[in-house]
């Protein structure tokens, strides 16, 4: 088929051409347009050698230093539980041990203390007779011995809801060891 | 720093022993895929710098860049290191390019502004060097003039040479619309460096 030199084709399709695109490198009308015609023939060649020049751009320094890859983050995963269990295992050990060991203390000299007071109001009577309950049949005398009786009686009911100062004491032992053994023997990892 | 359009080699060149390389860093080598991010960054960068139009956003482009490959690096299915990276800085680039909305700038720019960060152009080389160095400087200037969706295209198929389905899925475009835009932009060219035509005459 003829071509017809005074009627271009379109532009896009050149730079199809300058690229060697298959659908239009097998166009033969085309192929002879451009042949023969300077305008295209010039377009052609242009985006050829600029395509050519595109694709020799150096490559470019960055602009900064970059970071090649992220930082090591093992070390904050390995031990990071010890880490982060230590201080307050510290502190709530050491508050324990202190509270418990005082409280431990504490009662030691109050049980004394008390074991004196219930002599004095038994009138020489044993600790374990101010504890021992009154039978209700005694009638009004028994009532006020028993009031008497259930004065003491209510001190030494106390006793069950106190603090367990030395289970506290363990306890706090317990929370420092095992916080002093966590943070020494887990070692983070070498980055 | 030597200016790159200066530079006789154009593109950075494959490690010798590149495959091994990329092996160890598959398996879990930090050092290996330290070395071979390093032998490429100014491969990823250039493409980020193009296609970004900014020497910070392709600095942050580049970075994220490497992060995304760390992470996928276990991933890798073999093929040339160097595209694989480089579609990694597209995708990284082209994030960036939608987060910020940027926009060509509409002045045709100093040919020498985009590579004010690398000096040394007073350094005396070759006539055909300068000449060389000159093309180049002319050349991304008329690429940052283009639209964008142009200059895209065209960096991404003809400067780093992806083909055309590439940079339709990269660009998440039609692959008639990714010629279109490739052709377009190429006339553009054309005419924004008719002055320049004698630089390149092969």
């Amino acid at each position: 088929m003829m071509h017809d030199p005074t009627r271009h084709p379109d532009d896009e399709r050149l730079s199809a051409l300058a690229s060697g695109d298959a659908d239009v490198s097998d166009d033969r009308a085309l192929r002879d347009h451009v042949d023969a015609c300077q305008r295209c023939s010039a377009i052609v060649d242009d985006l050829f050698n600029l395509r050519a020049a595109l694709a020799q751009l150096p490559d470019l320094a960055p602009s900064r230093p970059l970071r090649l890859i992220p930082p090591v983050p093992e070390p904050a995963r390995a031990g990071g539980f010890a880490r982060r269990f230590f201080a307050p295992a510290l502190v709530a050990g050491l508050v324990l041990v202190v509270a418990g060991g005082v409280g431990t203390y504490a009662r030691g000299l109050g049980a004394s203390a008390g074991g004196a007071y219930v002599d004095l109001q038994g009138g020489g009577s044993t600790t374990r007779d101010a504890a021992q309950p009154v039978p209700a049949a005694e009638g009004s005398k028994g009532v006020v011995e028993g009031g008497q009786a259930a004065g003491s009686r209510s001190l030494s009911e106390t006793q069950p809801f106190e603090i367990p100062w030395p289970a506290v004491l363990v306890t706090g032992l317990v929370l420092l060891a095992a916080a002093l053994i966590l943070r020494f023997s887990v070692q983070p990892r070498a980055g | 720093m030597p200016d790159p359009h200066q530079s006789t080699t154009r593109r950075t060149a494959p490690l010798p022993d590149e495959e091994a390389l990329v092996a160890r860093a598959v398996g879990g080598d930090r050092s290996a895929f330290a070395r071979l991010v390093e032998h490429y960054q100014s491969a990823c960068y250039g493409l980020a710098w193009r296609l970004l139009n900014d020497a910070d956003l392709a600095a942050d482009a580049t970075q994220d860049a490497f992060l995304h490959a760390f992470d996928a690096i276990d991933r890798y299915r073999g093929g040339i290191f160097r595209s694989w990276m480089l579609r990694i800085t597209a995708n990284a680039s082209y994030d960036i390019l939608r987060r910020a909305q940027r926009r060509p700038t509409t002045v045709l720019p100093d040919p020498s502004e985009g590579h004010a960060e690398l000096p040394d152009v007073d350094t005396p080389s070759p006539a055909a060097e300068a000449a060389r160095g000159e093309m180049y400087r002319h050349l991304d200037a008329a690429l940052q003039h283009l639209p964008e969706d142009q200059r895209t295209a065209i960096v991404l198929c003809d400067v780093y040479g992806m083909d055309y389905q590439q940079v339709a899925s990269l660009t998440s475009s039609a692959l008639g619309t990714v010629k279109s835009r490739i052709h377009r932009g190429r006339l553009r060219l054309r005419e924004l460096l008719a002055d320049q035509r004698e630089l390149f005459d092969a």
